[in-house]
């Protein structure tokens, strides 16, 4: 497996990083969160962190953890969307259309919540689903997938998925569309 | 502010300047001590009274706490309502902008790869004709797109439009593609498409020796290989016009140069029913057909633009003027014979 250190990774995908935290913010201020301390990017490993109070209320801790994956993969698609045509499906050597294919796969890659964000999801969801409530229920085969990918990442999951939201995403749209 | 004693040296200090070691409140120095000493939990105490953030002290009260730590307001509503940064909110909307841009740029982009799956879809149904404007728009704004370039020749050869079909391939790179299933097909149409025209070259050769005949069989031949051709039955109803006349049935040479006429009006299909009506002329010396005979080898003439058709068109036309003064039927090869002193017209 090819090794590349994850300091590097998080500076090629730096908004990625940044969008994920500030996506962290965004829900945790939408919930009434309080929020200790915030850190957009570093080199360090977490590249980016959101220092908020425990949070006892399984919607906004569903839309604190999770609201970031969905943030990043709908930019993803969005600027994916932009550049898969020229890229793909048209062989346009087009400098901007990759500029977009690099902005929108960075965004993906840094989709994925943390282990910690999932746990706490995790601990939470099993007294909401009896509950029946259907963010818990859902949450299930979400994290439990998430969970394998964040230990997949060794093997490049977050690029895979990138590529896989970046690829996909505009392909239903484009199907959708055209 | 709360003030009490370290519990190993009676030292009064402020609570928050205190520690846990354990379950004993200690100073500073003495919880560095027991700390040295082996592994214990050291946490700060807290003072419920003062601010974690600011150090605002609140006297003898409690303020609220958040995460069981004690702010102060001005603290704890910065804490429910921290703020993006300048730069944050600068990179956001710059992003915000950057992705409307990023999604205008992809206008023409869309444009053309709808124009390939629409091109796609009508050649899976089999609508080639339909989606040759939509593979050559695609084409004209994405030239290096191998798969573009295949649909658009595919779409050619298969509504018979060879040559269109082949510049279309060597515009792309000099006809080179990247070995596809795509490639593979449209290779082995065009190979179809290349027998049957070796086989109309040999009918036209066949026709120039006047063996019109075994030229209709080559051209049926080649029919059989490259149906999409559809200039087939056209070029085989020529020749059977052209056997109509050798075989002095000049009613079915009239009828085919007609329907001829009628389906492509050109300078050649005129000659050809000028030709036909003034067989008739000569025939049976109906005026009618003389004059109809001049009218379309007048419509001859005027459709006759390039020089090679001029030049065409005076040779025959002197022939079918012959044909309608002398009344007398002979074909080319006799005409050149007897003005031309054997030489063929041009």
């Amino acid at each position: 497996m090819f090794i590349i250190p994850g300091f590097v990774i998080a500076i090629a995908t730096f908004p990625g990083v940044i969008i994920h935290e500030a996506a962290h913010l965004l829900f945790c201020r939408m919930f009434k969160v309080a929020v200790f301390d915030v850190c957009y990017f570093r080199t360090g490993n977490p590249a980016g962190y959101v220092l908020h109070e425990p949070v006892h209320d399984f919607k906004a801790a569903w839309f604190i953890s999770m609201g970031p994956f969905f943030v990043n993969t709908v930019l993803c698609v969005f600027f994916c969307s932009a550049a898969f045509l020229p890229v793909w499906e048209l062989k346009i050597t087009d400098p901007l259309a990759y500029f977009f294919y690099w902005l929108g796969l960075s965004i993906g890659m840094q989709a994925f919540p943390s282990t910690q964000d999932l746990r706490h999801i995790w601990q939470m969801a099993p007294a909401e689903a009896k509950k029946f409530n259907p963010l818990a229920i859902i949450s299930f085969p979400i994290i439990g997938l998430l969970f394998v990918l964040n230990l997949a990442r060794f093997f490049w999951a977050d690029l895979w998925y990138g590529i896989g939201v970046g690829v996909l995403g505009p392909l239903a749209i484009f199907k959708a569309l055209a | 502010m709360q003030t009490a004693k370290c519990e190993s040296c009676g030292l009064s200090a402020p609570l928050g300047s205190l520690y846990y070691v354990g379950l004993k409140l200690q100073c500073e120095n003495c919880a560095k001590a027991a700390a040295s000493v082996g592994e214990v939990a050291v946490a700060r105490a807290v003072d419920k009274t003062v601010c974690s953030t600011c150090d605002y002290d609140n006297g003898r009260s409690e303020l609220p706490l958040v995460a069981e730590l004690p702010f102060c307001p001005r603290c704890r509503e910065q804490l429910y309502h921290r703020d993006f940064p300048k730069w944050l909110k600068l990179g956001l909307a710059a992003l915000a902008a950057l992705l409307v841009f990023a999604l205008v740029h992809g206008v023409p982009y869309f444009k053309a790869g709808r124009s390939l799956a629409r091109g796609e879809h009508l050649i899976t149904q089999q609508k080639y004709e339909s989606a040759i404007p939509y593979l050559t728009a695609v084409v004209a704004a994405a030239p290096n797109c191998e798969k573009c370039v295949l649909l658009l020749a595919k779409a050619y050869l298969l509504t018979g439009q060879v040559n269109e079909a082949d510049a279309a391939a060597m515009a792309h790179n000099q006809g080179r593609f990247e070995k596809t299933q795509l490639l593979d097909e449209v290779n082995a149409i065009m190979n179809r498409a290349n027998r049957a025209g070796a086989l109309a070259k040999e009918a036209t050769g066949m026709a120039e020796d006047n063996q019109t005949a075994a030229a209709v069989k080559k051209l049926q031949q080649a029919k059989a290989i490259y149906p999409e051709y559809r200039g087939w039955d056209f070029r085989i109803r020529m020749y059977e016009a052209g056997l109509a006349f050798d075989a002095k049935d000049y009613d079915r040479f009239v009828a085919l140069s007609e329907a001829l006429w009628k389906e492509a009006p050109n300078a050649n299909t005129s000659a050809m029913l000028a030709s036909a009506l003034a067989c008739k002329y000569a025939v049976n010396g109906d005026a009618g057909y003389r004059g109809r005979a001049e009218e379309m080898l007048e419509k001859a003439r005027t459709l006759a633009t390039t020089d090679e058709m001029k030049q065409s068109y005076a040779e025959y036309a002197e022939r079918i003027h012959y044909r309608i003064e002398s009344r007398n039927i002979i074909s080319k090869a006799e005409y050149d014979r007897r003005f031309r002193g054997g030489k063929e017209g041009k």
